[in-house]
């Protein structure tokens, strides 16, 4: 008995304090900063211990032999440490590394500039596109503010890097829009016909865009459409140009949204001074319905359908006639549906699909000539990611469309059918954190052209710091010749471009630098062979073409954006500089297009006045003078018209009245009514010559917009 | 005497050695003070030890989020509340694997996530917005007298603005609900959490001021 009590005793006394280890020391990062807080702990027991204030520990433990201390702290690499614990005390002291954050890891990002609200850092956020002064709420207003664009106020479409409009392509959830914009007035640079709020995600290309796309020689802006609206709401806006109402509803797992609006520009375009006069104001109505249904972040599917139309009439100066005025009237109607599917089919597989179908017609009164375009263009895209591993991700998929431009003016008909199809393939490799590179190959076919080319891409990324890394891109882009060769039946083979860009990118969350230079050169552009040179967009092409144009683009451009230097303002600065010549279309020597400006300045800037509730935004923009044809002139489009300049403003107040959320907003474009050129016409003989007037000086615009979440009623 | 003995060994190794899940995390409650650094921080590891060790019960996983949450919105810096809000989202993970998929504290915990992310990223609103209220939802169709859902919804419209339709009279109402749902509250099981009462009290105050 006496002997079991003492070895029952001797047991317990062992438990509790004889057999046990004490470890102690010292927990810092790199730099010898104590970490408190930090956690230290046995392997595999409840053995464990914080650090305190100073970042020291102590740890008693009754385990014993071979252990393993774990020891670990939030933002930082973890450590094991093996030990063989003998019932002593052990000092270890730990220095721990900063792990790297998704923040600091590499993005191959040379030449594209990103408004997301899907990664941590962006350039740019959706919202900073919408509430850009001068932009008028249109997303390519917007757009023509950032580095590498020219904004050509007579003509629509976005002009990138020494490329016209024509070679840039807008996509929606990764189907081409071959009517992104409004149809085109002679003269008048148009609007999108988007609304910007229907985006979550801009990611603007200005050069060496992925194998994904193609038919583009020098930039695509990809946008991505939203997932579901975050609550069920009914919205109704007002403005100078019309108004507008929106009903969305949100169900567990599908939302189903509905809008409508009525255009009429006649208030707008009253109180501005047009320098054209417009016989018949921009009037239309338009609808669209969206449906989404989303399960968890596994699958999202989306259908959209809009419609819409509008007629107006303006007098614009004559095309042949240079003294002369003549009424364009047009009637439009649109058409445009998108469907597309993602899915997580496992976390390492994934696919996406989409189709879509636009249709587009024109009926034009050109002066007292009748004429029609009817466009429709139908689409599919489907592909597969796979993660091979945790540094090796590949992509692959095939793009098929078809589509046709029929016109007619007067008795004269022309057109063209022509169906494209594109396979592409992509491999990321990211050895490390640090670097990255993205090779791909893309292989597409004209069928009108009966022609195929592969395009291969390159682009990398190296990380040289916590907040910057360098990148650079590469590859080759193929674009069929320009519409108005394929209407006259004229035939050519691809026109070419190489793009090579370098970048730097310094990014914090307020703070953003980015340089980017950048050189193209371009090969097989289409030439009319023996033709005076015409400045007329709607010449009638009769003589022969071939592939014999080329030409280079270089150029600069800077961004630099501060949130940090005064609370509630958000201030940025693209600059970008660019030489280019080329020898194309019916030009007659290499020289440098009127659509290029040398030196681009934007400065944007956006003030909060937190007690007032009220948003004031300004952007200012200066552009050198851009070339003009002048008959007389000894040497081929060498005159300059005088800079551009221009300063816009807006202000915006938002409240809540009951449960209804409103934005009262107003801005004053061109406030300085600055007498702006975009160049100049000459007359047959060149002896009288007119500018070329952007349609309006300065200009107000101001409107509302109310909406109201639904109250739930079973939310209380 | 050698019952006795036997017992007092008994007692004394379980003391030692065979702590249960519920024990471990009573006490590690009890030590719980969220406004106190070094005890918040001695929790969240703690918390974290107790997952490891019982990994395949959804209640210690639970907890470890719970703990890594509140951790992260007392935290300043911007960098590392991101890090725990990422931490605690796999923890609530491991809970829903373990056994929790259709608990609505769970999902009440991952609203609470959100609705603090819409604070740290205010331009992805739109995001965790989304988020917020897909899983308030859930939480509510599971069980809607959960009072952390009302309390949660509380704090959300206590911080947004008045021009955005939140401020202190438009947070009252859901407070005073978490109230009334607090009331029938018993502090017995650690599988029925009773976090948030206090909280909530303090709240009802400074709306009422």
């Amino acid at each position: 008995m006496r002997l079991l009590i003492s070895f029952l005793l001797f047991i317990i006394a062992s438990l509790d304090c004889v057999s046990q280890s004490t470890i102690t020391g010292k927990i810092t990062d790199q730099q010898g900063n104590s970490l408190p807080g930090a956690s230290i702990y046995i392997l595999n027991t409840l053995d464990g211990v914080s650090a305190n204030a100073e970042g020291t520990y102590t740890l008693v433990t009754s385990e014993k032999g071979n252990q393993v201390v774990v020891v670990s702290s939030i933002g930082y690499e973890p450590i094991n440490q093996s030990i063989v614990l003998e019932n002593k005390t052990y000092t270890l002291n730990f220095k721990l590394k900063e792990a790297i954050s998704e923040l600091e890891e590499v993005v191959i990002s040379a030449g594209t500039i990103e408004a997301t609200n899907d990664r941590k850092v962006a350039v740019l956020r959706p919202l900073d596109i919408v509430t850009t002064a001068g932009a008028a709420g249109d997303i390519i207003g917007a757009i023509q503010t950032l580095p590498g664009t020219t904004r050509v106020g007579e003509q629509t479409g976005l002009f990138v890097r020494g490329g016209d409009a024509s070679e840039a392509n807008v996509i929606i959830d990764g189907m081409i829009v071959q009517n992104f914009f409004t149809s085109d007035v002679p003269g008048i640079a148009q609007r999108s016909r988007f609304s910007p709020f229907q985006f979550k995600g801009t990611s603007f290309s200005s050069g060496g865009y992925s194998v994904r796309y193609g038919q583009a020689l020098s930039s695509v802006l990809e946008l991505s459409t939203n997932d579901m609206p975050a609550k069920s709401t009914v919205n109704v806006g007002l403005n100078m140009s019309g108004l507008f109402g929106s009903v969305a509803k949100v169900f567990e797992k599908n939302s189903l949204e509905v809008t409508g609006s009525y255009i009429n520009v006649a208030p707008f375009y009253n109180l501005a001074n047009t320098n054209f006069d417009f016989y018949k104001a921009p009037e239309g109505v338009s609808g669209s319905t969206r449906w989404v249904h989303k399960n968890g972040d596994k699958s999202i599917f989306k259908l959209l359908f809009s419609h819409g139309g509008f007629s107006s009439g303006t007098e614009i100066p004559d095309i042949n006639n240079a003294s002369q005025r003549f009424r364009f009237g047009i009637k439009n109607s649109n058409t445009y549906s998108n469907a597309s599917y993602f899915e997580n089919i496992n976390n390492k597989v994934y696919s996406f699909s989409a189709v879509s179908f636009g249709r587009n017609v024109d009926n034009i009164n050109f002066g007292a000539t009748p004429s029609k375009t009817e466009e429709w263009r139908l689409q599919g895209r489907t592909e597969l990611g796979f993660e091979i591993n945790n540094n090796l991700q590949l992509l692959s998929g095939a793009e098929w469309q078809r589509f046709s431009v029929q016109r007619s003016f007067d008795a004269f008909n022309s057109g063209f059918d022509e169906t494209q199809t594109a396979i592409y393939t992509e491999l990321e490799w990211k050895p490390s954190r640090k670097f990255g590179v993205k090779s791909g190959l893309r292989g597409e076919h004209s069928d009108l052209l009966s022609q195929f080319a592969l395009s291969p891409r390159l682009s990398a990324a190296y990380k040289v710091g916590k907040q910057s890394q360098v990148s650079i891109a590469s590859g080759v882009f193929y674009q069929n010749p320009n519409n108005r060769y394929l209407l006259a039946n004229k035939s050519a083979s691809f026109q070419q471009a190489i793009h090579y860009i370098a970048n730097y990118q310094w990014i914090t969350d307020k703070q953003t630098f980015r340089v980017e230079g950048y050189y193209k050169s371009y090969d097989r552009l289409v030439r009319e062979l023996n033709v005076p040179f015409n400045p007329n967009a709607f010449r009638f092409i009769s003589g022969d073409i071939d592939n014999s144009g080329n030409g280079f683009a270089q150029g600069i451009d800077v961004f630099w954006r501060d949130r940090k230097l005064v609370k509630n303002l958000d201030y940025w600065i693209s600059y970008s500089w660019v030489d280019t010549q080329r020898l194309f279309e019916n030009f007659t020597a290499r020289a440098t297009p009127t659509f290029i400006s040398d030196h681009n300045l934007n400065v944007i800037a956006k003030y909060f006045i937190e007690p007032l509730k009220v948003n004031i935004a300004a952007t200012y923009t200066f552009a050198t003078g851009r070339p003009y044809y002048n008959p007389n002139s000894a040497e081929f489009l060498n005159d300059r018209v005088p800079h551009f300049e221009n300063i816009s403003l807006n202000i915006s107040y938002v409240t809540t009245i009951k449960k209804v959320f409103a934005v009262f907003y107003a801005g004053v474009d061109n406030v300085t009514n600055r007498k702006n050129i975009f160049g100049y016409r000459y007359s047959t003989d060149g002896t009288q010559r007119f500018p070329i007037e952007p349609a309006l000086y300065r200009s107000v615009f101001v409107g509302m917009n109310f909406s109201l979440s639904a109250f739930n009623r079973d939310e209380l | 005497m050698k019952k006795l003995m036997i017992l007092l060994f008994l007692a004394l190794t379980t003391m030692a050695y065979s702590q249960t899940i519920e024990e471990a995390i009573q006490t590690t409650l009890r030590q719980f003070n969220p406004g106190d650094r070094t005890a918040t921080m001695a929790a969240v590891n703690r918390f974290d030890l107790i997952a490891k060790k019982w990994n395949t019960d959804w209640v210690s996983h639970y907890y470890a989020a719970y703990a890594k949450t509140l951790a992260g919105a007392t935290e300043t810096d911007m960098a590392k509340k991101a890090q725990f809000f990422n931490e605690a989202e796999k923890s609530l993970e491991a809970a829903k694997e373990n056994g929790a998929d259709e608990n609505d504290e769970v999902y009440a915990l991952l609203a609470m996530i959100s609705s603090n992310r819409i604070e740290l990223e205010p331009e992805a609103w739109q995001k965790h917005m989304e988020s917020y209220n897909a899983n308030l939802r859930k939480a509510k169709q599971l069980r809607k007298e959960n009072p952390r859902i009302y309390y949660i919804e509380g704090m959300s419209k206590f911080y947004t603005p008045e021009a955005y339709g939140g401020g202190k009279a438009a947070a009252l109402i859901y407070f005073e609900k978490a109230n009334e749902y607090f009331k029938t509250e018993t502090n017995t099981d650690i599988r029925k959490p009773t976090w948030g009462k206090k909280q909530n009290e303090e709240m009802l105050k400074k709306c009422s001021e």
